[in-house]
């Protein structure tokens, strides 16, 4: 008996092995696979989770508010009766921190990342980019208690007049926790172009300066406005350091050393009450938030599509 | 390139100096100055550049001066708490306290320095005296209030007006020690604290007991031996509504496991679907949508994950205003940085690695388990400490599902239902911050600074970590 089933194992492994894989591990590959895919694809249930909460909320708030009266607005009193919902202050704040951030962020990250690409020995680079990187690693509430603290007091001896809470100061401070995400990108993209285009400039007898700014600049320009517009994305939806340091009051104003809220920080100041569920003024940071979402969007979309570009042209 | 460079920046005048000398009879003079002009401007604009990152740099040190500046001390003081009830009365001693300085000056600091018992021994014995060191002890002292008008009498009047008394109460912490034959009492730091009912003012304590000491020079004093008191710093304290007694005990313990909760959802989502994109997905038209779906995820404005949380989680799924909440937010929040960290790390891996596996008879399963995975390990794992220092210091989200709310308790633990704690309020460590910064009181400004010390330490500690993770990484790994 036991040198038959001995006998007809032998052949049967054999057979196994030439077979390839057995059922069962076939299963458990299947498996395994949607497993995974549906891990993947997850990500896109997430996504229409997010806009179908918004989508919802905001179809609340639009059934009170006409969507023209919602955009055109120029006064956002949510707690007047009746209420005032036009956004344009809180996009007026938004776009006023945002410059005020950029203003900072773009000229300062450009010309640290030709610093670190074209002039900083290799080593110095490998250790100055991730230590600027931790600009960016600082937790944002705690940038909004400096811009609160310090830079704004800071700004007050030279601007006289200046109010504690002001764009100015919060813009500023947003402006550097960006740095890095300007300069890494735009940095990466530099680091991309090939070294011949360099040489060939060299070989004409351009200087660094003139290399960095009339060939590897425009050869990179792809990915330096990708990077740009990350910076852009992070400083529309940045919140805490607003939140905190530029006040609550909507104000339709341009001049930044002004107080103003914005999109963000109107969300956070109703979310910190306690709105009943499926009041108007609920409903309305849901409506404020698809705006946000819709403005970033547009710029991530078109970064992304300029991020691939870069990487294919070289 | 890099020699070239080195060679620029630190003799930057070779180059201009020798074409003067050689070619001078050669080219015309305006191309000599052009090309000193032009190598000028290059040294100016390096110089600009390092300057910039110094610059760039330099704010992060003020930030953390600031910081310092305003809430350093906040973190090595704390308050006496009263855990069972002591009795003052087993063992009271009278001694008379004897300040040490002979200067009138009415200040803090005066308050602070130790303080003599004189003839201690007369209520106790040396024995007992002697059993005392090293243990905290309270002195109860009642400082004369009458006389003081010519002295402090804008600071004392306030409280003297509800109680005409000829004393006010003071008691001071302190620890007990013997020195050249005297007891010295040191104070703790916050040591002298008003009896009672009496508000708890810094400025009105200090006033109370450097002139009530300037003026008698000695007075009676009665001291409490005082062991079942036992003393908190800022980390062991819960929140409290007086600044002085707050800590960020539940804001630790609520940050730690609210972070436990978002990496069990990132890290096993996110890794899998990041090999999911790389080692099995086709090329088509649905992988392009998820990719395109990932590098949008991870540009959403943190406050629209709260707004998705707010909806989903809060309202829709009923998970109220928890650890659950929180944590499945911030890991939804973080998951596009995982997926991106293990594609990255998966890329690096040479496709001769998976060849050689598969030739070995391995499935395609096997070859990533036993091989892409603990390859990728390291990229993964610095990708998920830079998103976990992410998730602990993300603040608008967590305000938007609404746990900006006064907790005391820490979360329950118990062995019948190891879970409870999930459905527990708690509060985290930026929302506290937050907290204290937008209340009015001045007070609670110093604690949100020492706070934001112990949040700014944790986050660039992790980033280091996860910074020299990688550069071991490079270094260590060569295919």
């Amino acid at each position: 008996m036991a040198i038959e089933s001995a006998e007809k194992a032998g052949p049967k492994r054999y057979q196994r092995a030439r077979q390839g894989i057995s059922t069962r591990q076939r299963v458990t590959e299947g498996a395994i696979e949607w497993a995974l895919f549906l891990a993947g694809a997850s990500s896109i249930a997430i996504t229409v989770g997010v806009l179908s909460v918004l989508i919802y909320e905001s179809a609340g708030f639009f059934a009170h508010v006409s969507v023209w009266e919602f955009l055109t607005g120029t006064q956002w009193f949510p707690q007047f009766d009746p209420p005032k919902f036009g956004i344009l202050p809180l996009i007026c704040g938004t776009l006023v921190t945002t410059a005020v951030a950029l203003s900072v962020a773009i000229p300062v990250g450009t010309i640290i990342a030709i610093y670190l690409s074209e002039y900083a020995p290799h080593r110095l680079r490998n250790i100055l980019k991730p230590v600027l990187e931790l600009l960016s690693a600082v937790p944002t509430v705690v940038y909004g208690f400096f811009a609160l603290s310090f830079v704004t007091p800071f700004l007050q001896l030279f601007i006289p007049g200046l109010p504690g809470f002001n764009m100015l100061g919060p813009g500023l401070v947003m402006g550097v926790m960006i740095i890095p995400y300007v300069s890494s990108l735009s940095e990466d993209a530099m680091h991309a172009v090939p070294m011949t285009m360099r040489e060939g400039s060299y070989g004409m007898g351009a200087t660094k300066m003139q290399t960095a700014w009339r060939v590897v600049f425009p050869s990179a320009l792809s990915g330096i406005t990708a990077a740009y517009i990350l910076g852009i994305s992070r400083a529309l939806g940045e919140t805490m350091i607003v939140a905190l340091a530029a006040g609550l009051e909507p104000t339709l104003t341009m001049d930044p050393r002004q107080p103003a809220a914005t999109i963000t920080a109107y969300i956070v100041q109703v979310s910190g009450g306690d709105l009943p569920h499926g009041s108007i003024g609920y409903q309305s940071i849901f409506a404020a938030g698809l705006v946000l979402l819709l403005m970033t969007l547009v710029f991530n979309v078109w970064g992304y599509r300029l991020r691939k570009r870069y990487r294919e042209i070289y | 390139m890099v020699a070239d460079n080195q060679s620029n920046s630190k003799n930057p005048d070779s180059v201009p100096a020798a074409p003067s000398a050689t070619y001078s009879a050669g080219i015309s003079p305006e191309i000599i100055a052009g090309l000193h002009r032009r190598k000028r401007w290059d040294r100016a604009f390096s110089t600009c550049g390092f300057l910039l990152v110094m610059g760039a740099l330099s704010v992060l040190a003020m930030l953390f001066g600031q910081l310092v500046y305003e809430g350093g001390g906040r973190l090595f003081r704390g308050h006496f708490v009263n855990d069972e009830g002591f009795s003052p009365k087993i063992n009271e001693i009278a001694g008379i306290l004897q300040h040490s300085g002979d200067d009138f000056a009415s200040n803090w600091e005066l308050a602070q320095r130790p303080l003599t018992i004189a003839n201690a021994s007369e209520r106790l014995t040396a024995e007992e005296l002697t059993s005392l060191i090293g243990k905290k002890v309270i002195v109860d002292g009642d400082v004369p209030s009458t006389g003081l008008s010519e002295m402090e009498s804008n600071t004392i009047a306030a409280s003297d007006e509800e109680s005409p008394k000829k004393y006010s109460k003071v008691s001071l912490h302190g620890t007990l020690s013997q020195s050249g034959g005297s007891w010295v009492v040191t104070p703790s730091p916050l040591a002298i604290l008003p009896a009672e009912g009496q508000p708890l003012d810094k400025s009105w304590v200090g006033n109370q007991v450097a002139v009530g000491f300037g003026l008698a020079k000695s007075l009676p004093l009665k001291t409490k031996s005082i062991e079942k008191l036992s003393f908190q710093n800022f980390f062991a304290s819960k929140p409290s509504s007086k600044a002085e007694e707050a800590g960020i005990l539940t804001a630790l313990v609520g940050s730690v496991l609210v972070v436990v909760v978002t990496m069990c959802l990132a890290i096993p989502l996110g890794i899998a679907a990041g090999v999911w994109l790389e080692e099995y997905a086709k090329k088509n038209w649905l992988t392009a949508l998820i990719e395109i779906n990932i590098a949008n995820l991870a540009g959403v404005p943190s406050i629209v994950w709260g707004l998705m949380a707010l909806g989903i989680f809060v309202y829709f799924l009923d998970l109220g205003r928890s650890i659950l909440t929180a944590g499945l937010t911030l890991g939804l929040l973080v998951l596009p940085i995982v997926i991106m960290a293990t594609r990255e790390a998966i890329r690096t891996i040479p496709s001769h690695i998976r060849e050689a596996s598969y030739a070995c008879g391995a499935t395609k399963w096997q070859t990533v388990r036993h091989h892409v995975i603990p390859y990728s390990m390291g990229g993964i794992l610095t990708g998920t400490i830079i998103g976990l220092s992410r998730a602990i210091g993300e603040t608008a989200p967590l305000i938007t599902i609404g746990a900006l709310t006064f907790v005391t308790s820490l979360p329950a633990f118990s062995w019948s239902n190891p879970f409870a704690w999930l459905n527990s309020g708690f509060t985290v460590m930026p929302i506290q911050i937050f907290g204290w910064v937008s209340r009015p009181q001045e007070d609670f400004r110093e604690n949100a600074a020492a706070a934001s010390i112990v949040l700014l330490a944790l986050t660039l500690a992790l980033n280091t970590t996860a910074i020299y993770f990688r550069n071991q990484l490079r270094k260590k790994i060569k295919w």
